[in-house]
């Protein structure tokens, strides 16, 4: 008798992606559809059966956005070397808490404010209303964990995912050093807008993925 | 530089994942020497050289031989 492992079909990135992004928005979607008939029922203080049936698809597409996302791991093509592995396994980690950091937050709406009508939704990135301390709080926790990761991940990089990624890192320096004088003294001269830190912070995140993504894939 | 990885891995029948297991890099920095994107450093060369039994010379040439 022969025994045969049964071995599932590895995933290609695009599978990744399209299951992980995929189960994310569908989880997003029965979590707006939960607070939205939560919401409703509050508002009227019936049970009626619209919300049971709302409260049952929302179930639903947050289960199966869940089974989508962990679908990948069984799927998924580690690397086998242990460094590479570590670093894999951080940068998902740091992604993930990212990601958790940023639903909470547009869950919440704390950061828009009052800013979703007019469908100004980029407004909310420099939006200055104050927020609440607990919620900053929870925010600053997010982040800096994701920063404290997203740095153990630099550490096992390999000296060329490092210098794609150092070349990301120089060229948004450079954007930086560019971008905050010239909007400074444009702002002084009466020609801008005062500098919008968060405006900057985005630019500049968008020149250092611009860089490494250059790099990687010229 | 030019280089003889992508020969010497055919030679022993390994695929890029493979090599990069051995090295302790990622499959993408296999590729990015392989195709000439980026000259490794000499800790990673002297890895390279060592695994293929053959002196760094005998892999990699700058083009002043």
């Amino acid at each position: 008798m022969t025994d045969i492992a049964e071995t599932k079909k590895p995933l290609g990135n695009l599978g990744v992606a399209l299951r992980l992004g995929g189960g994310f928005f569908l989880a997003i979607f029965g979590a707006g559809i939960a607070a939205g008939v939560i919401a409703a029922w509050r508002e009227h203080g019936e049970f009626r059966t619209g919300v049971v049936i709302g409260l049952g698809l929302a179930a639903l597409a947050l289960v199966g956005g869940g089974w989508l996302m962990l679908s990948v791991r069984s799927r998924m093509t580690m690397p086998r070397s242990p460094r590479v592995r570590r670093s894999r396994m951080a940068l998902y980690l740091s992604l993930g808490v990212s990601v958790i950091v940023g639903v909470i937050a547009g869950v919440s709406g704390q950061l828009s404010g009052d800013l979703h009508d007019g469908g100004a939704y980029l407004d909310a990135l420099v939006n200055t209303a104050p927020i609440s301390r607990v919620f900053a709080v929870a925010l600053l926790a997010g982040w800096l964990v994701a920063m404290a990761v997203s740095v153990y991940w630099h550490m096992t990089l390999d000296e060329i995912e490092r210098a794609e990624y150092e070349f990301g890192a120089v060229l948004a320096l450079y954007g930086y050093v560019t971008i905050t004088p010239v909007w400074w003294i444009a702002w002084r001269g009466g020609m801008l807008p005062e500098p919008d830190h968060a405006l900057i912070f985005v630019a500049v995140c968008i020149v250092w993925c611009i860089g490494w993504g250059w790099r990687r894939w010229r | 530089m030019n280089n003889r990885l992508k020969v010497l891995r055919a030679e022993r029948n390994w695929s890029q994942a493979e090599l990069a297991e051995r090295l302790d890099v990622s499959r993408q920095a296999v590729n990015a020497i392989e195709t000439g994107k980026h000259d490794p450093s000499l800790p990673l060369a002297f890895r390279i050289a060592r695994l293929f039994a053959l002196s760094i010379e005998e892999i990699f040439d700058d083009g002043h031989r």
